[in-house]
């Protein structure tokens, strides 16, 4: 196994950085940055928490309505959309990374990638979406709902919450895509600062964050098990 | 005198600049503090005029001014107003904003631009509200219950939950902002344990708003997505639980509860500091009873579901956790007296309002152990018992609190003093009219009134024409400082650099305060409140003492 | 104006973080196609958790981070484990409430006034 400490690398950024006047230097605006962010991320959490608690209460309302609905799911596409935002992940980390060591090129490059795959996700996201929709599974906006039966007002509620958290959490790519887009436009135009590089640290944050939503919301929505039961 | 006169010839924040513009886009964090000022007064002058016409109709049994319809959107209006856009960001945004960088000795909070935002989204969220008041108003309540907000009832209720949505963002970003500068911006020497109380608790009301209010607009998002798109997570034809809004929605509002209430201890604890000269007694532990109540806050909210289909166990462990709120919010009284006992105490504006406070905190908190114990809760929920004790609470705690807080810190931020004999005329009659307004309702209460009707058996009318009366003398208590404040701004006596002979780097500087705050970062070498062994004996200084006598 | 010093992690760090999650990735669809009962649950949410810690640590940097950071990431997971906790237990205990016996519900006769 790696022991990460010792992996690290020094560096030291290049250019001088840019103090807004309430700073008192420039490690004091790069702290407060990195807080402000983590704190925002904080809210977030409970944001989208509250989402996950009502799939929790309803998953254990409605096991075999939960796992009905999760057979829906097409499990090929939702891996391949799973792998894709974790390769973002990485590019964008490297991306972070290389603004660190001051390779603008490299790092432009990196984000670039990053916005290309955030944007094959939800194009494969859109076309799961459509699927729904072409087999009537969407419960909601006046739409035919087909499943009947016994399980039918629990499926209702696992593709209400299917649509709602994955909705959201697109949104948020959304939101994601367009700060990478402002953030490759600036650094083409202009170059690295080191105040650029918590910038894009903080970008990073934001990403990996997104990304961690739908690491929960894989196997919440794709892989509840056949057996039905669930561990509460 | 004549060095007070040349101080108010020097450059402030004030007369930097006098254009509109550079009002509404100051990244200044004392104009925005005062931006929010006008907007927290108006939002109260709204909700007032509400609350004094539900007043007006409870005079008698029947309905005769309003139709229900009517009341109902009225005390909607009333809480809607009063709670998210007068009492959250009243002490926070006002005092909070103005005071957390001067207190920590920088030069502005660690965000600017987020502050001035959060103003506007302030402002946005509030008009939209009022906009749906003025189209047709909202029913629910200011609690937004479902399933009736979300499936039955016909009034703006999208409106109202997208303006409440968006000036939830602003409490955030007002949060983070305080979080981050405490933690990043302290001036060189200024430990934790040199903060005044004042930053320990709006530090940890900042927690509150952060961790609190995106629960808040989740369930808020939820109500809108229901009644606009179908999406039923509350609707039980839909396989949904409405009792799951209650959950999300207390999560939030029991500690919002604190967000009002935290800063106001935080406010209470300097006057008292200050009026009776002394060091807090047990200061860390006031400080760390800030952080408890924070906690602990977040742990009770089932105590407002007691009656509605909660799990009895679930309703045990609330009702238990809500007691144990008791004891940090005790050690805050008792450690205020303490502060008190044999200290030279002055009877200043701003102290009267700290003592009406604790007399009449300590009130409405005593009477929320009779709403947190089980059976009790059964006889009294939604009765006027509960409204007397959470407006004993918001209006004898907070609002008290953030009166005291203005006159205490207005020469301050005006650079004015206020007319002391007016300010005490109407401290006592605000205290006098607040009791005579809430106290019978408790009576009302424990006799089986319930809330939000306003047709009600004769027998209730006595007490309820004794409310009306003392709201009458309330609203006129509150008319005074508005006015005399407004006319001090012009024609107030010129305010010395620390009238009230406090400690605290916001008095250190000039009143009022250049645009940077200080004219060189300073440097804290002395605990808080360290006054010297002259200060029991001194009181506050001559000038302030000339102008009382004058006025 | 002072430079900022950065410590940044190696790229076969980052890489080899990636290949563990991509790992997991595989593991949870494998775990989801084994009947393990009432543990696919838990397997699926332990999974998913080592999956977000894994980036939070190392992608998020909280790893190097300073202490603050570690508690601002934390909170958000500290508060929603109270709000999850609270919350479970009056839905877990509430049909206890349901199916009690109702033999003792008492009828009582109301006179007429
Ligand atoms: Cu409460």
């Amino acid at each position: 196994m790696f022991k990460p400490a010792s992996q690290l690398v020094e560096v030291r950024a290049d250019g001088a950085a840019r103090v807004a006047h309430q700073f008192v230097d420039a490690d004091q605006q790069h702290s407060a940055a990195e807080l402000g962010m983590w704190l925002f991320l904080a809210t977030e959490i409970m944001f989208f928490g509250a989402f996950f608690l009502a799939y929790l209460v309803y998953r254990e309302w409605y096991p075999v309505a939960f796992a009905m609905g999760s057979r829906q799911m097409d499990v090929m596409l939702g891996t391949v959309n799973t792998g894709v935002l974790l390769t973002s992940s990485l590019t964008m980390a490297l991306a972070v990374r290389a603004s660190e060591m001051s390779q603008r090129r490299w790092m432009i490059g990196l984000l670039v990638a990053t916005l290309l795959l955030g944007m094959v996700f939800l194009g494969i996201k859109g076309l799961e979406y459509y699927h729904k929709y072409a087999e009537h599974l969407v419960p909601f906006a006046g739409w035919t709902f087909a499943p009947a039966g016994e399980q039918r007002t629990g499926m209702m509620e696992f593709f209400n919450l299917y649509f709602l958290m994955t909705g959201l959490h697109a949104l948020h790519m959304v939101a994601g895509l367009v700060m990478l887009a402002l953030l490759v436009i600036v650094a083409c135009r202009s170059p690295l600062r080191d105040s650029s590089s918590i910038v894009v640290h903080n970008v990073g944050l934001y990403w990996h964050f997104v990304d961690l939503v739908w690491v929960y919301l894989f196997p919440f929505f794709y892989l509840v098990s056949a057996s039905g039961s669930v561990a509460m | 005198m004549n060095g007070a006169v040349i101080t108010t010839r020097k450059r402030n924040y004030l007369n930097a600049s006098y254009t509109v513009r550079s009002w509404l886009l100051t990244h200044d964090h004392k104009r925005i503090g005062l931006l929010y000022l006008i907007g927290v007064t108006f939002f109260f002058v709204i909700g007032g005029l509400a609350a004094a016409v539900v007043r007006l109709e409870l005079m008698t049994p029947r309905g005769d001014l309003t139709e229900s319809e009517t009341y109902n959107k009225l005390f909607t209006m009333h809480g809607i107003t009063m709670t998210f856009f007068f009492l959250i960001p009243a002490i926070p945004a006002v005092l909070g904003n103005f005071l957390v960088p001067l207190m920590l000795g920088a030069r502005d909070l660690a965000f600017p631009r987020l502050n001035l935002l959060s103003w506007y989204l302030y402002m946005l969220g509030g008009l939209m509200t009022m906009w749906a008041i003025l189209a047709g108003g909202v029913d629910t309540g200011w609690t937004f219950y479902t399933p009736y907000s979300s499936t039955y009832s016909n009034t703006y209720v999208m409106a109202t939950a997208v303006g409440v949505f968006v000036a939830g963002f602003s409490s955030i970003l007002t949060g983070l902002n305080f979080i981050v500068t405490t933690h990043q911006m302290r001036c060189p020497g200024l430990t934790w344990f040199r903060l005044p109380l004042f930053i320990w608790s709006m530090y940890a009301a900042s927690l509150i708003m952060v961790l609190a209010t995106p629960v808040l607009a989740a369930a808020l998002l939820l109500v809108g997505l229901e009644r606009g798109l179908g999406i039923g997570i509350f609707d039980p034809a839909m396989g949904g639980d409405p009792l799951l809004f209650q959950h999300l929605f207390w999560f939030y509002a029991h500690p919002a509860v604190y967000i009002m209430v935290l800063p106001a201890f935080g406010v209470i604890s300097e006057l008292v500091a200050c009026f009776s000269r002394r060091r807090p007694f047990g200061y860390a532990f006031i400080g760390y009873s800030s952080f408890a109540i924070a906690i602990l806050g977040f742990l009770v909210w089932g105590h407002h579901m007691f009656v509605s289909g909660q799990s009895v166990y679930a309703g045990l462990i609330f009702s238990l956790l809500s007691f144990l709120v008791a004891i940090p919010s005790g050690i805050k009284v008792f450690n205020w007296t303490a502060t008190l006992y044999k200290a030279s105490i002055s009877w200043e504006t701003p102290m009267l309002y700290a003592f009406g406070f604790m007399g009449l905190f300590t009130m409405g908190g005593l009477t929320g152990l009779f709403l947190a114990c089980l059976a009790i809760d059964v006889h009294v929920h939604d009765t006027y018992f509960v409204v007397a004790h959470f407006h004993y609470i918001m209006v004898g705690g907070t609002v008290m609190a953030f009166l005291g807080g203005i006159h205490f810190w207005w020469p301050k931020m005006t650079g004015r003093m206020y007319p002391e004999s007016w300010a005490r005329l109407s401290a006592i009659l605000i205290f006098v009219g607040f009791n005579l307004t809430f106290f019978p309702q408790f009576i009302l209460g424990y006799l089986g009134m319930p809330r939000r009707y306003h047709i009600y058996p004769e027998e209730f009318q006595v007490l309820n024409v004794m409310s009306s009366a003392g709201a009458s003398i309330l609203g006129v208590g509150y008319f005074f400082p508005l006015t005399y404040l407004v006319w001090s701004m012009f024609y107030g006596a010129v305010a010395p650099e620390n009238p009230f002979g406090h400690t605290g780097l916001e008095w250190q500087t000039a009143s009022p305060p250049p645009t940077d705050n200080f004219e060189q970062i300073p440097v804290v070498t002395q605990e808080a409140y360290s006054f010297g062994p002259d200060d029991a004996l001194r009181g506050p200084s001559e000038e302030v003492i000339s102008i009382v006598q004058a006025s | 104006m002072s430079q900022i010093k950065t410590k940044v992690p190696s790229l076969t760090l980052n890489i080899a973080v990636y290949a563990a999650l991509l790992f997991l990735l595989a593991v949870t669809v494998w775990a989801s196609r084994t009947d393990l009962g009432y543990w696919n649950f838990v397997a699926a949410a332990g999974i998913a958790s080592l999956k977000a810690s894994l980036i939070v640590l190392f992608f998020m940097r909280v790893y190097y981070a300073k202490p603050l950071i570690w508690l601002a990431s934390g909170a958000g997971f500290v508060w929603l484990a109270i709000l999850f906790n609270l919350v479970v237990s009056d839905y877990l205990t509430r049909s206890r409430v349901q199916s009690a016996p109702v033999h003792e519900t008492a009828v009582y006769e109301v006179p007429d006034r």
